[in-house]
């Protein structure tokens, strides 16, 4: 392991490795990515494959949309297929508050140059028979959203990285931090310090056990989202679907497997063991959306968690108490969709030493200055944001 | 017995009898087939002569049925509608609309499937690294990808099937997981101690291994030596009845274990129509005994290479021969019983091959398939299954001593089906979920949860029994239940004769296993204890 690198990145997730990917990419110098478990151990490889720009806030969106570009040309990118399909994808409503969101969403999301579009109930039916009108009442639908395999995105930044020089530490924790004054100048691990002259926090739901580590204080809270694929069927499905209740996602796999995921309520022990009354409840509602699913059978399920901020929307820039320490988290279940762009305007950040505009709205600091960006997507209501919250465990995952 | 003209339903059997339920029709790809009330579909479609239920997702191979009982999904048909059915484990019932998943034809399909068996992508993953270059490659690709995905048709809307009852909730003081001899003698001896108790087991009886058994079984005389499997069974199973305080939970498959002692399980009430069970319970005892290994040789998916357990549930329980002729590998007791057991059902054994030296299995077991005629080569092994569609032959060739096939000796032999008996491994994976250490011990047939003299492991609260706890036999396996069911028993409640009582069954245990065949047992034992 390095003693000294320039730039130290927490987290081997998508983000983390997108970030120093592009990082080395704009010669920032020697980048190490230390990883508790293995590459990809987190939220990144647990979640749904999902890439949509159909969010609430216009930062949000424009940040989505250029994700959504560089993920068409990811594969010829990295060298490495990612399996990437554009099938669109479609939100679901059922309540009238939750059509009303769609419906708002729609028309932010064209002023922006998104072409989403509400479906109306003959399109629906003719387009996905296999979804149970009388569940839905309002759906929307824009055909650029796209799936790619989550592992496949995964590996494909961390053989890029590899081959420029990144050193990857897998089995390296962050133990605490080396601060002087308002700069991190090293960084303890379970494998010894490495000094460093700036770091990258992308440790996803671990972010804020991470942050505190170095005085800094994020907002963010843990999601419990768990996951499940069914046995493959021959392929039929190429849209995401997304139900905003929850949100609870289905799509299908180019092995043929319906894979789906349900984001269902705090939990603080951020345990990784998956829950019979996930498999209960997932089964229940999506059954009720996709009558036929009942045939399937649910073959393997496992569980992960959403990071989620106050405002549903990521923090990404320079903690204000630790000048040094970027933080790339808080993506409230859209981090596989926006770490493409996400590394690498951070990583423009990082190399110039200015801010850009289009993360500017991002910064921590935004929850201080009451500057909140209020995206009605993510599922932010369904959290306790009272300030006397038990502390996150620091315990390793057990599974 | 040999002589017998060929049918497959067996008629008459020297012990076992069959009773069919009524004469019904079902329909195989629009064909009719005649079957009986009770039998499953796969024995049904065997009886009249179809192997091939499905095909393999890459290749597209034929694949016949393999377990059944319903591990492995080799036997998967479309039933009226639904996708992906095992109908080893499914029953036929009258008009059911039964299809065979092999894929419609494509061209893209095929021109892939062939690419792919000439290495088109040689290493695992090649396509992460292949499909990258050019704007064309990948959409093409995609198309052909997609063109194979998967096993069967997304379920068609059927309304009249499809009922989903409201789940339920079992609670209490022990739950005992799989019903064969070991979790049977659990159930009863934690329900003498007053708890309460369910036992699952995922078939419609209890009995586990022993319902298939046919012959007298060994071991001491306390432990139903002397008495035919299949017989011992239906003793437990009615020792378990008299108890008002066990539930039995039959055709009830346990899926998996949750933190807080809470376990998950599907229970079948017919085709289509299941309820989910919730069971918690203070104590928990997994005896879900063990699934057998399979042997790798060219072509050993062909239908017609079957599991011995595969051939004998569908001999000796669906009453139907798996074939006219058979070949059998491994000479250890389950293949020298099975084919004992073949000859009993009418079939012919062309021979039973064995890699090492010498017999693995008892002498008497050897001496009595040997009397009827059936080779048995050591040294040899089966290099590949010849056949199209099924198996038609075997070349099979001797080995040197370092267990290498000679050259030029190579031969091959008749036979309509061949059945695996290369040994059982112990099943690990609810231990395994609920956090139990594992350890690979060979001598005990693999991974085995770490568990001590009290049958308890690692994880306080969890005991294991039987073939789980590393594979042996009947009467091992009901003694080990017997301690796992006191040990959970005298955890809850204080009981001095209880105590007295499960020394007894270790001492009994340890003096079952001071023999010279047990030794490698007595190593495995001592490995498999906690340090
Ligand atoms: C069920 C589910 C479905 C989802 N569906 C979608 C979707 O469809 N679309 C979408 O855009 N997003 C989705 N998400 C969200 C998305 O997966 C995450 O936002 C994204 O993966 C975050 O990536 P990350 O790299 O920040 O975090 P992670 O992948 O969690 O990576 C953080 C890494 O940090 C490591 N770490 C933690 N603490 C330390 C330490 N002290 N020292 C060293 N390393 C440490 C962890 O081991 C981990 O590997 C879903 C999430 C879930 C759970
Ligand atoms: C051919 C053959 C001949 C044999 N001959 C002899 C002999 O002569 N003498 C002798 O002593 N022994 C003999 N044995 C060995 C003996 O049958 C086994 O050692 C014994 O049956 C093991 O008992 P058990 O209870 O551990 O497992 P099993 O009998 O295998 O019972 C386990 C049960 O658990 C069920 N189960 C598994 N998983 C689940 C789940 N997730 N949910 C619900 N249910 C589940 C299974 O369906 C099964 O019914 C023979 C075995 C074979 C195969
Ligand atoms: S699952 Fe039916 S043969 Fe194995």
């Amino acid at each position: 392991m390095l003693e000294k690198a320039e730039v130290v990145v927490i987290g081997g997730g998508v983000v983390g490795l997108s970030v120093a990917y592009n990082l080395v990419k704009r010669g920032v110098g020697k980048v190490s990515v230390l990883e508790r478990r293995y590459l990809g151990s987190g939220a990144s490889t647990r979640n749904c494959c999902g890439i949509r720009s159909q969010f609430g806030a216009e930062e949000n969106i424009r940040l989505a949309r250029e994700s959504k570009k560089i993920f068409q040309g990811l594969t010829a990118e990295l060298g490495f297929n990612i399996l990437h399909i554009k099938g669109g994808c479609m939100m679901l409503a059922s309540t009238p508050e939750e059509a009303e969101i769609l419906e708002r969403n729609v028309r932010l999301q064209n002023r922006l140059g998104v072409n989403t579009r509400l479906l109306n109930p003959g399109e629906l039916r003719a387009r996905f028979p296999y979804l149970n009108p009388d569940k839905i009442r309002a759906a929307s639908f824009d055909p650029t959203d796209s799936k790619a395999h989550h592992d496949a995105v995964v590996m494909a930044y961390s053989e890029a990285c590899r081959r420029l020089g990144v050193e990857l530490n897998t089995y390296t924790e962050v133990k605490g931090f080396k601060v002087e004054g308002k700069a991190i100048r090293a960084v303890k691990t379970s494998r010894g310090e490495v000094k460093c002259s700036r770091v990258v926090n992308a440790a996803g739901v671990w972010s804020r056990q991470v942050a505190r580590m170095a005085g800094v204080n994020l907002p963010n809270r843990p999601l419990r989202a768990e996951g499940m694929v069914t046995e493959p069927f021959h392929y039929f499905l190429d849209p995401t679907i997304v139900h905003l209740n929850g949100p609870l996602e289905l799509t299908q796999t180019l092995r043929g497997e319906l894979v789906g995921g349900l984001a269902d309520g705090e939990d603080f022990s951020l345990n990784l063991n998956s829950s019979l009354s996930f498999a209960e409840n997932f089964c229940k509602r999506a059954v009720e959306i996709f009558p036929r699913l009942k045939f399937a059978n649910l073959m393997r399920q496992w569980a992960g968690y959403f990071d989620v901020t106050p405002d549903g929307s990521p923090v990404l820039g320079p903690a204000e108490e630790v000048e040094n320490f970027f933080q790339a988290n808080g993506f409230s279940g859209h981090g596989f969709t926006l770490a493409p762009v996400v590394g690498r305007l951070l990583a423009e950040v990082i190399a110039k030493g200015k801010a850009t505009p289009s993360l500017e709205p991002f910064y921590p600091s935004r929850f201080r200055e009451g500057k909140l960006i209020v995206e009605n997507t993510a599922p932010v209501d369904r959290l306790s944001w009272a300030s006397t919250l038990p502390e996150a465990s620091s315990s390793a995952p057990s599974r | 017995m040999q002589g017998e003209r060929y049918s497959p339903r067996i008629q008459e059997h020297p012990i076992l009898s069959f009773e069919r339920g009524r004469k019904i029709k079902f329909f195989f790809d629009g064909r009719e087939i005649e079957a009986y009330e009770g039998e499953t579909i796969t024995a049904a479609l065997y009886a009249a002569g179809i192997r091939q239920l499905t095909e393999s997702l890459k290749y597209r191979r034929p694949r016949g049925f393999f377990c059944a009982i319903g591990k492995c999904s080799s036997c998967l048909a479309q039933v009226d509608g639904v996708s992906n059915v095992k109908t080893c484990v499914t029953l036929v019932k009258e008009g059911m609309d039964v299809r065979s998943q092999k894929r419609k034809f494509s061209l893209l399909g095929s021109l892939v499937s062939a690419a792919l068996k000439r290495g088109l992508f040689p290493s695992v993953g090649g396509h992460y690294k292949k499909l990258v270059g050019g704007p064309l490659v990948w959409p093409l690709a995609r198309r052909a990808i997609k063109a194979m995905a998967g096993f069967g048709e997304f379920p068609e809307p059927n309304p009249t099937l499809g009922k989903f009852l409201p789940s339920e909730t079992w609670e209490g003081d022990l739950v005992v997981i799989g019903g064969g001899p070991a979790g049977i003698s659990a159930a009863l001896y934690g329900a003498k101690l007053g708890l309460k108790v369910a036992l699952v087991d995922e078939n419609s009886r209890l009995g586990g291994q022993l319902v298939k058994q046919t012959h007298r079984f060994f071991g001491s005389k306390e432990y139903y030596a002397g008495t035919r499997g299949f017989e011992i069974g239906r003793i437990l199973e009615k020792e378990a009845a008299s108890y008002s305080n066990i539930t039995v939970l039959l055709d009830t498959t346990v899926f998996g274990f949750y933190p807080g002692n809470i376990l998950g399980a599907v229970q079948k009430i017919d085709f289509c129509k299941e309820k989910m069970v919730k069971l918690r319970a203070k104590r928990m005892v997994f005896a879900t005994g063990a699934y057998e290994r399979t042997l790798i040789f060219e072509n050993n998916d062909l239908p017609g290479v079957m599991g011995a357990g595969g051939v004998q549930t569908l001999m000796n329980v669906q009453g139907i021969r798996p074939g006219k002729n058979g070949l059998i590998i491994g000479a250890g007791n389950v293949g020298l019983i099975l084919a004992y057991q073949l000859l009993q059902a009418g079939v012919r054994v062309e021979a039973v091959i064995e890699a090492m030296p010498g017999v693995g299995g008892y002498f008497v077991h050897a001496a009595k398939i040997r009397r009827a005629g059936v080779p048995i080569l050591t040294s040899h092994t089966i290099l590949k299954a010849l056949g199209k569609g099924s198996v038609e032959g075997a070349v099979v060739a001797k080995l040197d001593d370092k267990w290498n096939p000679l050259p030029g000796s190579e031969k091959e032999l008749e036979c309509d089906f061949i059945c695996v008996a290369v040994g059982l491994h112990p099943s690990f994976e609810l231990p395994y979920q609920a956090g139990c250490q594992l350890k690979y011990v060979p001598e005990l047939g693999g991974m085995v949860p770490v568990h001590d003299q009290w049958m308890e492991t690692s994880v306080p609260g969890i005991y294991i029994a039987g073939d789980t706890s590393g594979i042996e036999e009947a009467s091992t396996a009901i003694l080990g239940g017997r301690i796992a069911g006191l040990s959970a028993g005298l955890s809850l409640v204080k009981d001095r004769e209880a105590e007295k009582l499960r020394s007894e069954f270790v001492k009994a245990l340890e003096e079952f296993r001071d023999n010279p065949l047990s030794a490698k047992i007595r190593e495995g034992k001592k490995k498999a204890q906690p340090r």
